[in-house]
């Protein structure tokens, strides 16, 4: 079977990266909008393009069933979810397969089993992959919890069994904050996943995350395209991604990779899919869960592999075999990604929205930029605040570190608050550059005291001043930016109450 | 003093005095103890070149009433300009009598307004709780900076606001 038409179920640069895949592979391609993205970079791109709904994603991005129906409609055979929105929803990926159409991703049942965390645990550790120390069973009263965490020693970490992204998460370093922690872990989880079940974990201090793309087809054959470690976070997202992981002892990697390949064949994984490990300050490492789904970083995989990670999707659920033997993936050089978001970084990374007034994307050797807008396009406030990834390859680290400095130092999104300069300032960091940063980098550094060297502020004040000055001298020029700014009103702001 | 224009900058935590001078050969300008050549030449809207001495690097700026967004080497800023004149005419005013002011309220973040928890004519000491806004997946709460009186509630329970959106108007004195 091959496709003649997919329908891109997401938005932004995801859904950009998708069409490009189709178009590459000949297949047609759909976009899909809702009224905060009519005229979207997608929807330009794409070879058609179906209304949604209303901006909010409940009632677009988020609406299963108008999404089946835009895709009947429009002759696809098959929906790309991208990552986030229903991408790791096992009822819309059912829902496909009952409507006729193929979902390009892993099956429903697996969705399902590795979205439990403790039915993903106890899988694991059946298969021989490391888990982190704690029960395998929801704690279904304090005094379980308390005998759990005795036998697994403090700290702990209470984690929500439907969860992800550290909500319905709790720290818990003495037996005395157990009580209270688990009520606001379990009211957490309630609220955010319907589901108030909570597992103990052994806390593992000063971790480092690290993750391994894998691919698997539906004939069995599972292989690993190598690791990537994401430690630079805020949160529980990831803000800076890197392959290989850096520094990891050949014997760790190998493991890494096998578990990953053991957790893969034991939940019967097909498609794209990430398995997270957390690595421990010795050394060792455990099985966190899986992604079930293409991850934003997926370039990082793609630049040191050689490989299109899309167009391998798409293949695999087409049904095709894959082309590869695991000696046949040999990672080369090193591939760094810095996820620009639309993010007033030095104050709490609170979003920002806009439109972008001006745009300078950075290009040469070893560069890649996936972004959703360009210039004149909007960043909407409804959805996920990321702009563009900009991702460097170099023959090692310091090549591809080198070369995104370069880069972000030629790359500007005037109009919106964003992520640039705290890239530049991690990329410079002593403590990134030698690779000795753990998952605490972000709350242990940022923001620095100073942000914008003086030397910068200078020549901005200088534009600033001489723009000024000329604009005096020839006053019937005006230009957009005076009525963009009217029309925002003031932004005289206070920050105030923010982590 | 043949045509020398005086500004003031204020970019981020930096505070520049910039006095430029047209010359023959064009516009100079005196940054604190450095005198150097400067230009601009403007290449596409918001974009443009600026010549600093031997030196020309690429900016993007987009001028509004009182700041101008501006993007250099990968750096965002706003810049605040204010001619030096319009500062010396301020100096020379007699200052204002106190009046009543009014506090306002803003949204420190695009979210959803949970809960509005005043209503209007409603003294609200310092430090109590005004509106809890629902953003970035956490509830975050709103408190009167000082102690008012409301004048005006502008949104209502539900509603999307966008960053800076007014939410609460307070006056600093009793209603009469």
């Amino acid at each position: 079977m091959s496709f003649q038409k997919i329908l891109v179920a997401n938005r932004g640069e995801i859904a950009v990266r998708i069409i490009r895949a189709c178009r590459e592979l000949g297949v047609r391609s759909v976009a899909v909008y809702s009224d905060a993205d009519v005229g979207s970079l997608p929807v330009r791109l794409a070879d058609e393009a179906h209304y949604l709904g209303p901006a909010p994603a409940r009632e677009s991005y988020l609406n299963a069933e108008r999404l089946i129906e835009v895709a009947r409609r429009a002759g696809a055979q098959a929906v790309h979810p991208g990552y986030g929105f229903l991408a790791e929803n096992a009822d819309f990926a059912a829902a496909c397969a009952a409507a006729g159409l193929v979902f390009i991703g892993p099956r429903p049942e697996t969705m399902r089993a590795l979205g439990r965390k403790t039915d993903a645990r106890q899988a694991m550790r059946a298969a021989g992959v490391p888990t982190v120390p704690g029960t395998l069973d929801p704690v279904t009263d304090t005094a379980a919890a308390f005998s759990a965490a005795a036998e697994v020693g403090y700290p702990i970490a209470l984690k929500a069994v439907a969860g992800g992204g550290g909500r319905g998460m709790r720290r818990v370093d003495a037996p005395e904050d157990l009580v209270e922690a688990l009520r606001a872990a379990q009211s957490e989880a309630l609220g955010a996943f319907g589901d108030p079940s909570i597992y103990v974990e052994r806390l593992i201090e000063r971790p480092r995350h690290v993750e391994v793309q894998i691919l698997a087809d539906s004939h069995g054959k599972v292989v690993a395209l190598g690791e990537r470690d994401c430690s630079i976070q805020r949160r529980y997202q990831k803000l800076i991604e890197e392959s290989p992981a850096p520094g990891l002892p050949p014997a760790t990697r190998a493991g890494l990779l096998d578990a990953a390949v053991q957790a893969a064949r034991a939940s019967g994984y097909v498609n794209a899919g990430t398995v997270e490990f957390i690595l421990a300050p010795d050394g060792s490492y455990y099985f966190l869960e899986v992604n079930a789904r293409l991850q934003v970083e997926h370039p990082v995989t793609e630049l040191c592999t050689g490989l299109d990670l899309v167009k391998a999707q798409i293949a695999v659920a087409a049904g095709e075999r894959l082309p590869w033997r695991q000696d046949d993936i040999q990672p080369r050089g090193a591939a760094i990604e810095c996820r620009i978001y639309a993010e007033d970084a030095a104050n709490g990374f609170v979003p920002s929205s806009g439109p972008l007034l001006a745009v300078r994307v950075p290009d040469g050797p070893g560069i890649r930029l996936d972004a959703g807008y360009e210039q004149g396009d909007a960043v909407p406030l409804y959805y996920d605040s990321l702009i563009a990834k900009l991702c460097a390859w170099g023959t090692d680290r310091a090549e591809a570190i080198a070369r995104l400095q370069r880069a972000l130092a030629e790359c500007a999104y005037l109009g919106v608050r964003n992520t640039i300069a705290f890239h530049r300032y991690v990329l410079a960091h002593p403590e990134f550059v030698a690779a000795r940063h753990d998952t605490g980098f972000v709350p242990r550094h940022w923001p620095p005291e100073a942000l914008l060297p003086e030397a910068v502020a200078r020549d901005m004040a200088l534009a600033a001043a001489l723009v000024r000055y000329h604009r005096q001298r020839a006053p019937r020029r005006d230009d957009g930016a005076r009525d963009h700014w009217a029309a925002r009103g003031r932004l005289a702001v206070t920050q105030r109450g923010l982590p | 003093m043949n045509g020398e224009t005086s500004y003031q900058v204020t970019v981020g935590e930096h505070t520049f005095d910039i006095t430029l001078v047209p010359t023959a050969d064009g516009l100079v300008a005196r940054v604190g103890d450095e005198t150097r050549a400067v230009a601009w030449h403007a290449r596409a809207p918001h974009v443009g070149t600026l010549t600093v001495g031997d030196r020309v690097c690429e900016v993007l700026l987009a001028e509004g009433p009182e700041t101008a967004l501006v993007a250099v080497d990968g750096y965002h800023a706003e810049a605040r300009v204010i001619e030096a004149r319009a500062l010396q005419l301020a100096a020379s005013l007699p200052a204002r009598a106190v009046q009543a002011e009014q506090i306002e309220i803003r949204a420190p973040m695009p979210g959803r307004v949970l809960s509005v928890r005043v209503a209007p004519g409603e003294m609200v000491p310092a430090n109590a709780l005004v509106a809890i806004l629902e953003a970035m997946k956490m509830e975050n709460e709103l408190r009167a900076p000082r102690l008012g009186w409301v004048a005006a509630v502008r949104v209502a329970e539900g509603d999307t606001v966008e960053h800076g959106a007014l939410l609460v108007l307070l006056n600093t004195t009793p209603p009469v």
